[in-house]
């Protein structure tokens, strides 16, 4: 007697022996991880999936109705490892960065701003979570140390306004592959504000409805 | 040198060349994509021409739709573009040449 579990692949459901289960889901999400960050990766890991769904069906009849830890295997192997996946096809350019000295450099973030953006540029400086320096200068600002202080810094340190500005902030030497991936992160940012946003707006949109 | 590595590149450069082949002027389910290329001994596992079809169908040489099936969810069908149907013609083409060329070399 065997423990089997009940999962869905690609909107079919599929019975898996426990230790079937694990392995293909181990599978799975390697070929996630491994496709995760490139172009078109969700439609190329929805394929997959649904090739796995169709063969795994094929193995199914009236008299066996449960996938085995075989039946995985022999879809793994016909599949292939995600590290073969890219041998056939393209491969993404790789940019070497120029090893520059002390990239690194204080500017104020403005995308991650209370007022001046000072606080969130000191942490990116010292590698510190803003919230710590905020809680400094609101302190310090408290118990009596002047406010002028922050506006000193304010008008002495730049803004961070270009890609490349930013990487120094944070102190990425700046090359392709970074700004590739600081545009990628501050572009999924804004989407997700966007999304917020959008169902924010639908929810308003419902209750009046109503 | 290693000799894998040689032929992986060999192959590299034409299965860009076998899928827009197989797919020609047809409408293809992707599993007979795979089993063609597969029969030709092309590919050794499905995974690798899963990147590839959506690369191509990015770069505009590949349009699908979906089709209902009776034995499951709906199925993808692969079809060239105009385009792709172009550079088929001109990839097909210098294959040929290339392939005259180096038969031409190795018979010396």
């Amino acid at each position: 007697m065997k423990k089997t579990i009940n999962t869905n692949i690609n909107g079919i459901s599929f019975i898996f022996d426990d230790d079937a289960y694990a392995v293909l889901n181990t599978y799975l999400n390697a070929i996630k991880s491994h496709f995760k960050n490139k172009k078109g990766s969700d439609e190329i890991i929805s394929d997959i999936e649904s090739r796995i769904a169709e063969l795994f069906q094929q193995m199914l009849n009236d008299k066996k109705q449960v996938l085995n830890m075989d039946d995985v295997k022999q879809v793994k192997d016909q599949m292939g490892q995600p590290s073969d996946f890219d041998q056939d096809t393209e491969e993404e350019p790789v940019y070497y960065a120029k090893p520059s000295g002390s990239s690194k450099r204080l500017y104020r973030d403005t995308n991650d701003r209370m007022i001046g953006g000072v606080c969130s540029g000191l942490g990116a400086y010292f590698n510190v979570d803003t919230v710590w320096i905020r809680l400094i200068f609101v302190i310090a600002i408290l118990s009596g140390v002047s406010a002028l202080a922050y506006i000193i810094l304010w008008v002495i340190i730049p803004a961070a306004r270009t890609v490349s500005e930013r990487l120094e902030m944070r102190g990425d030497p700046v090359n392709i592959s970074n700004i590739e991936k600081l545009i990628r992160e501050e572009l999924n940012e804004i989407r997700d504000k966007v999304d917020d946003l959008a169902s924010q707006a639908r929810d308003t949109f419902r209750k009046k409805k109503k | 040198m290693k000799v894998e590595k040689t032929n992986a590149q060999m192959r590299k450069g034409v299965i860009e060349l076998c899928v827009l082949s197989v797919i020609s002027d047809k409408e293809v389910y992707t599993s007979d994509i795979l089993a063609a290329m597969k029969e030709a001994e092309l590919i050794v596992v499905e995974g690798t021409v899963y990147p590839l079809l959506t690369r191509l169908k990015n770069d505009g040489l590949l349009k699908y739709k979906w089709e209902e099936s009776t034995s499951g969810p709906p199925r993808k069908y692969y079809s060239l573009t105009e385009e792709g149907g172009s550079i088929l013609e001109k990839l097909t083409k210098n294959w040929q040449s290339l392939n005259k060329s180096v038969n031409k070399l190795l018979k010396k």
